[in-house]
Formats: C-alpha cells, sequence, structure tokens
C-alpha cells in the first residue's frame, strides 16, 4: 500500500479494471475498486470525482511522486501489486468482487 | 439562486479536472444528494475534459436552483462538422497521445446526453461548440 487514508475501514464489492478513463466515467458505478496500468495524473482526479474506494496499479508500475502526492491530498488508497491485470481480477472474482455496472 | 463562472483553458492537462473539482465541492456544500452530484461530476469531467483536448478555451456557467442544476459549456474551438456523427457511441477523432492518456473512446457526449436530464448541442465548426445540461433536483 502506497497511500493509506484515515478511514480505511470501508467495504468495497465491486471492481472496474480498465486502462481507459473513458470507460470509467462511461460505465463504472460508484464506490468501485479501480484496477489499472495507466500512470496518469487524471487517475487520483478520476478517482476522487467519481467517488471510487481505491487504486490498484498492476504489474508492480510505481506512480509518480505527482501521483502520490495527489493521492494523499484527496485521501484516495493507492495500492500496488506485482501481479498482472488478469491475475489481480481472477483473485478478486474468486474471492467474490462483482464487476462496477451502473444500474 | 447560485451562479457562478469558471474558465477550462484548452490544452492545459495539468489543470484538467480543476473545475469539475470546484463545482463538486459546491454541490457538497449546497448538501445536494450524493448521487445527483455524482451524475453531475459525469457532465463536468467529460465536458471539462473535451475542452481540455479540443478547444482553445472553454466558460463553464454553473447554476443551481430550488428546481435544477444548470451547466453550460461554451468553448472557443474548431466545433464539430457532424453533431449526429459525435453524439455516436465510439467515434472518435482522438490523436494517439490522447487516448495513451486513456481518453478518447468516443464515450464523452454519449454519456454526457444519456446522464443528464436536459441536453442541446449546438456547434459552428471554426467557432466553437456549446452544451447545455439541466439536473433536476427531484
Amino acid at each position: 500500500m502506497l497511500v493509506s487514508v484515515k478511514d480505511l475501514e470501508r467495504d468495497i464489492t465491486t471492481v472496474h479494471a480498465s486502462d481507459l478513463i473513458s470507460q470509467v466515467l462511461a460505465s463504472c458505478s460508484r464506490g468501485a475498486l479501480w484496477i489499472t496500468g495507466l500512470l496518469d495524473q487524471q487517475i487520483i482526479n478520476t478517482a476522487e470525482l467519481f467517488d471510487l474506494s481505491g487504486v490498484v496499479f498492476i504489474g508492480n508500475r510505481r506512480p509518480s511522486a505527482d501521483i502520490i502526492d495527489t493521492a494523499v491530498e484527496e485521501q484516495i488508497p493507492v495500492l500496488v501489486t506485482k501481479l498482472s491485470m488478469f491475475e489481480a481480477c481472477g483473485l478478486l472474482y474468486a474471492e467474490g468482487l462483482q464487476p462496477a455496472l451502473r444500474s | 439562486m447560485f451562479k457562478k463562472v469558471f474558465r477550462v483553458e484548452g490544452g492545459n492537462f495539468q489543470k484538467a479536472g480543476s473545475v469539475s473539482k470546484q463545482i463538486k465541492k459546491i454541490l457538497k456544500q449546497l448538501n445536494l444528494d450524493g448521487e445527483l452530484i455524482w451524475r453531475a461530476m459525469i457532465i463536468a469531467y467529460e465536458a471539462e475534459i473535451n475542452a481540455v483536448l479540443y478547444a482553445h478555451e472553454c466558460q463553464v456557467s454553473l447554476e443551481i436552483t430550488a428546481e435544477k442544476i444548470y451547466m453550460r459549456f461554451k468553448d472557443k474551438g474548431p466545433g464539430i462538422p457532424d453533431i449526429s456523427l459525435a453524439m455516436t457511441e465510439g467515434y472518435s477523432t482522438a490523436t494517439r497521445a490522447m487516448r495513451e492518456r486513456g481518453f478518447g473512446a468516443g464515450l464523452g457526449l454519449p454519456n454526457i446526453r444519456k446522464t443528464s436530464d436536459h441536453f442541446e448541442i449546438t456547434s459552428t465548426v471554426g467557432v466553437g461548440t456549446t452544451l447545455d445540461i439541466d439536473l433536476f433536483l427531484n
């Protein structure tokens, strides 16, 4: 975990996985955990604006200091995993997490 | 009635999202419903990103009354030659650089229309594009 927040006691039931911000805007529901390989400053802005629970960067990709600073400021939890997108999604799916779809 | 005008700078990715953030703050201070704020953010952020990607500048007017949130995005830019094509999901004129930033999937304008209670778009090639959007409070 790279960025922790004051309130970490929240239940996450849905996951969105993509490298497209456009897709988060078009189809992701509130409260989801976002798994992505895209390292862009707008990731954290997007997570904050759309009430996402946190961001997981896959493939051991380390976000820049700018991204981390923004996450601390916006109180968005940020995690990094060595797993690939496929493995990370498979693991969470097996644990019973659901796709973050809009009703 | 609450009224405020913001300005989005075309091409400035450093500041992209800052107007949406300010609008979110205002809507939260007014204690509006979380789901409504979330919908307003889809519209504001999509439109703000469009302005950063395509326009020279964009004036954002926010008005909040007892009945609705009204947002107008009036940009100076290239305009849209074929609006019905631009409103088609998946159609995009985005460059590779825009796609590498995670944008340009051709979902923006259709998503704004889908999320709005009332949506109007007008555009003049070589002048700019204007979006008028209502979100009703009830």
